[in-house]
């Protein structure tokens, strides 16, 4: 990895000398640690404890990279922030959070989406890559990318109560795709932010990805190569999970298709990601049909309680996994105008009712958050 | 043979279940057998052509099924399936 790792200051030696005492680390190991770069995406609930794992553990340099800023339904499990990040770029506030817990680590905060355009130099860049983003357009292009330019992919998701957690380094052992050849269609995604997750779950995965990851740059251990670790936090049980390297795999198989790392457009979960193009009502123009007495069947694609902590009077709560099944009860409905908090998840609602053939199904532009801001301040939304 | 299927909670609440006792020959008709009583386990789970959908994963007693043959594995009494899917929250 490094050939001449750079020598420990002073104070390192007492810092990490709990490190120092394992013989599998040491000095050396702990030189090899200082020497190397780790590209974490995403800082949110598992790119919190795996950052701050490997700012203590004295990774040398830590690429994280975010877009969004702190709010405040992250503070339940993203221990990377405190009530005083509201309103920050998440990886402003991490990078003041990790330069505390230890000076000697040069955080390199991203303010930027993960794209087609920067994904393969930030993974050349770094040793390994660690995955904790929350969708699966952004888990494809870092997989994919990890494959191309031969870099180690920790993978780290989370959904509710499950948790899964995984090395793929091909040729030594699968790739992600391998593993799941494309993600699932859209009326399938699990809603993940809004479904729900158990606090402490990412801290429980993202700290499986740290250990990973500290074992990989150290080159000690046996890691989670070609083996799938599930955790279900409500059974409190792990299990491991035999993976073989697919040779048909379009990335890393034997005559791989994947040439470059693409977004493919899949579904995203957060709000903060945008969602495909479709038509658009803005709040002016909604209040203006409700005035004039014309108001749309309105139809809240929230989850239920978003929905009952403040909704558009008259809305339907239709909560995007459940689109798909109950969209024949909206055809021949007329005007629809479909609204979430700011915007993605009325998207993928509108495409899914059109291709329904709810015809008329429109997005409010912006959300409730845009109705709040624009047209009526009282406007509660969770 | 009896067996039972377990499914992830991603699949619980669309399902209606977590545990769900099967009778069958083979993996594919204890799947079968199961998506006659939940039939949106069908839509999650399989295609239309019966294979399996690719982000969906297929265990027989803790050892992944290979994609192309996972309905013909034969049950023996006791057996377990796991059905996983791809998640993505981070």
């Amino acid at each position: 990895m490094h050939a001449d790792p750079p020598p420990l200051a002073p104070e390192e030696y007492r810092r990490y000398g709990r490190h120092l005492t394992l013989p599998e680390i040491g000095e050396d190991g702990q030189r090899r640690l200082k020497a190397s770069t780790v590209l974490v995406v995403g800082a949110g609930g598992l790119g919190s404890p795996v950052a701050l794992y490997l700012a203590a553990a004295g990774v040398g340099r830590i690429t994280l990279a975010d877009f969004d800023v702190v709010d405040v339904t992250n503070l339940q499990r993203q221990v990377l922030f405190g009530t005083r990040d509201l309103g920050r770029e998440k990886v402003v506030a991490a990078a003041d959070r990790l330069r505390d817990l230890n000076p000697h680590v040069a955080v390199e905060p991203l303010a930027e989406r993960v794209s087609s355009a920067n994904v393969r130099a930030l993974v050349r860049a770094a040793d390994v890559v660690v995955d904790g983003s929350d969708n699966f357009t952004t888990r494809y292009l870092v997989s994919d990318a990890c494959v191309l330019e031969g870099r180690p992919y920790v993978y780290g998701s989370i959904f509710r109560f499950d948790g899964q957690a995984s090395v793929f380094h091909p040729p030594a052992g699968p790739c992600y795709r391998c593993l799941f050849p494309e993600p699932p269609p859209d009326a399938l995604v699990p809603n993940c932010a809004q479904a729900g997750v158990l606090g402490v779950l990412p801290g429980l995965v993202g700290s499986i990805q740290a250990a990973e990851t500290l074992k990989l740059l150290l080159g000690i251990g046996r890691p989670l190569l070609g083996r799938l670790l599930l955790v279900d936090a409500l059974d409190g049980g792990f299990r491991e999970v035999r993976l073989r390297r697919d040779p048909a795999c379009p990335a890393c198989g034997d005559a791989p298709t994947i040439v470059d790392a693409v977004e493919h457009g899949g579904a995203a979960c957060a709000d903060g990601v945008a969602g495909p193009a479709v038509p658009e009502t803005t709040p002016a123009e909604l209040a203006a049909l409700i005035a004039a007495g014309a108001p749309p069947l309105l139809v809240d694609a929230r989850e239920a309680w978003e929905f009952q902590a403040g909704a558009l009077p008259g809305a339907v709560n239709v909560p995007l996994g459940d689109v798909a099944l109950r969209a024949a009860e909206f055809v021949g409905a007329g005007d629809v105008v479909v609204c979430c908090r700011v915007g993605p998840r009325a998207a993928r609602a509108v495409e899914m009712l059109r291709a329904a053939g709810v015809a008329g199904a429109r997005s409010l532009r912006g959300g409730l958050v845009a109705w709040r801001d624009e047209v009526d301040p009282s406007q509660v939304v969770a | 043979m009896k067996a039972t299927l377990v499914l992830p909670s991603v699949l619980r609440t669309a399902v209606g279940a977590d545990r769900i006792a099967v009778e069958g020959q083979t993996v594919g008709a204890a799947l079968d057998a199961a998506c006659a009583v939940y039939p949106n386990l069908r839509r999650h789970v399989l295609q239309e052509t019966g294979a399996l959908r690719p982000h969906v994963l297929c265990l027989l007693n803790g050892r992944s099924l290979p994609r192309t043959t996972f309905a013909d594995h034969a049950l023996a009494d006791g057996d377990e399936i796991l059905i996983h899917q791809a998640i993505s929250g981070g």
